[in-house]
């Protein structure tokens, strides 16, 4: 009898041992194959100008990349598509803690350039873009956040100002990166130079007769 | 006369000590700020953030030039204002970004604030421009040196977003065709102060993303 239960409870429990450890398999595997299921992170990089003047719209530009080694030389251009990440981008700005602007638009892997609202309130703004990967890609979401200034001081700006160091004339295209103007060093030495001259010739100019 | 000639050194010593402030004392302002910023850009970088707001614009990059020596690293910032001038280099956010299709423009400081390219006339064809960003590390090659040509500042061409097409025939231009990832250098010519920049041209040769 004793041999006859072990053996009836050896048929029940051996099937639903092998039955366990099936699904404990099962399970085990698939977790392992959901540890590496390519996952690929991504950076936003948001890049907004420091300063917008009043009465302008921020130029908002907005980059996804994959952080992951670039493709082979030689991959097909295909290929290579399918390896940017895909989705939408939300990119919203805030002055002062409350939202006053907010637009998604999809993103296809090169960058995308957004136009913001006409700014007319000086003050600091923050702008945050968030990405969000397609359904179905390997690419993970990422934001990033920058903010910008709006001043209405015009002289500041994508070309050189006139300023006290001898600036550009207003107008110009490229950058204002020189130094002060060769004049200031003429016009000090010049005034060193007069003023030694008067002092010399004060000195030297001859005394009153009364006072000899 | 003899207050008189006083006066006028008085003026004069002013005058020269202004000079003398704008040529080596915001080198030293300057100098920190570049310092303070590339720990701000590593440190943030390290969480995850790919632009950093700064008190003087938008960092996005390091700029690292070997012909400028081997400690030389400055960053870069969105914008050519004044204020990022005197933080770094200042890229022009309407052309395109570093490692983007297109003309990626730079432009610095060839004396005062911090002088990032004092050497730009020392620049070869062949040389090195490395830039770390968040995401990846780009290396371009110069195709022209730095003092092969010498624009008046209104020569907008050099800022196309696309490819910058010398309309001089026979001009210095840019090597390439548009679609190239191409990399503009624009600094002052001379010492004091000018209406003409020096401008040099390379391309991208590599880009390695970083591993998270």
């Amino acid at each position: 009898m004793g041999v006859s239960v072990i053996k009836k409870l050896a048929a029940v429990v051996t099937p639903a041992i092998l039955a366990l450890s099936g699904v404990t398999l099962a399970g085990a595997s698939a977790q392992a194959a959901d540890d590496y299921t390519a996952s690929v992170r991504t950076s936003c990089n948001l890049t907004v100008p420091a300063v917008v003047q009043v009465g302008h719209t921020p130029r908002i530009r907005i980059h996804v990349r994959p952080n992951a080694p670039a493709p082979a030389a030689g991959i097909r251009a295909a290929q290579r598509a399918a390896d940017r990440p895909t989705g939408a981008v939300t990119v919203s700005i805030q002055r002062g803690g409350t939202g006053i602007f907010s637009r998604t638009v999809d993103y296809n892997g090169a960058p995308v350039t957004i136009i913001g609202p006409v700014v007319n309130r000086p003050g600091h703004y923050v702008v945050n873009a968030r990405f969000k990967t397609a359904d179905g890609t390997v690419f993970r979401s990422c934001q990033d956040t920058t903010a910008f200034d709006v001043g209405d001081d015009n002289s500041d700006g994508p070309g050189p100002g006139p300023g006290p160091d001898g600036g550009d004339d207003p107008g110009g295209l490229l950058p204002d990166t020189g130094g002060p103007d060769l004049r200031w060093l003429i016009l000090g030495l010049s005034l060193m130079v007069a003023g030694l001259g008067l002092v010399v010739a004060a000195r030297e100019r001859p005394r009153s007769p009364y006072l000899v | 006369m003899l207050v008189g000639g006083i006066a006028l050194i008085t003026v004069g010593a002013i005058v020269l000590g202004w000079l003398a402030w704008q040529f080596w004392g915001t080198n030293w302002v300057s100098k920190g700020r570049q310092a303070e910023v590339v720990a701000d850009l590593q440190e943030n970088w390290s969480d995850g953030q790919g632009t950093v707001e700064t008190d003087f614009g938008n960092a996005t990059g390091i700029l690292r030039v070997p012909r400028f020596g081997s400690d030389y690293e400055v960053p870069i910032l969105e914008g050519t204002t004044d204020e990022v001038l005197a933080a770094g280099v200042g890229h022009d956010e309407d052309t395109a970004g570093v490692g983007e299709n297109g003309n990626f423009v730079l432009a610095a400081h060839r004396v005062t604030h911090g002088e990032p390219f004092a050497d730009f006339p020392d620049l070869r064809d062949g040389d090195l421009v490395l830039i770390e960003t968040v995401n990846a590390d780009y290396t371009y090659v110069l195709d022209t040196g730095g003092a092969d040509l010498i624009v008046p500042f209104t020569a907008d061409w050099v800022l196309d977003p696309q490819f910058p097409v010398n309309p001089d025939p026979g001009g210095t231009t840019a090597l390439g065709k548009p679609g190239d990832q191409i990399i503009t250098l624009v600094t002052c010519s001379e010492i004091f102060h000018t209406d003409n920049r020096s401008v040099a041209f390379g391309h991208l040769v590599e880009s390695v993303p970083k591993l998270p």
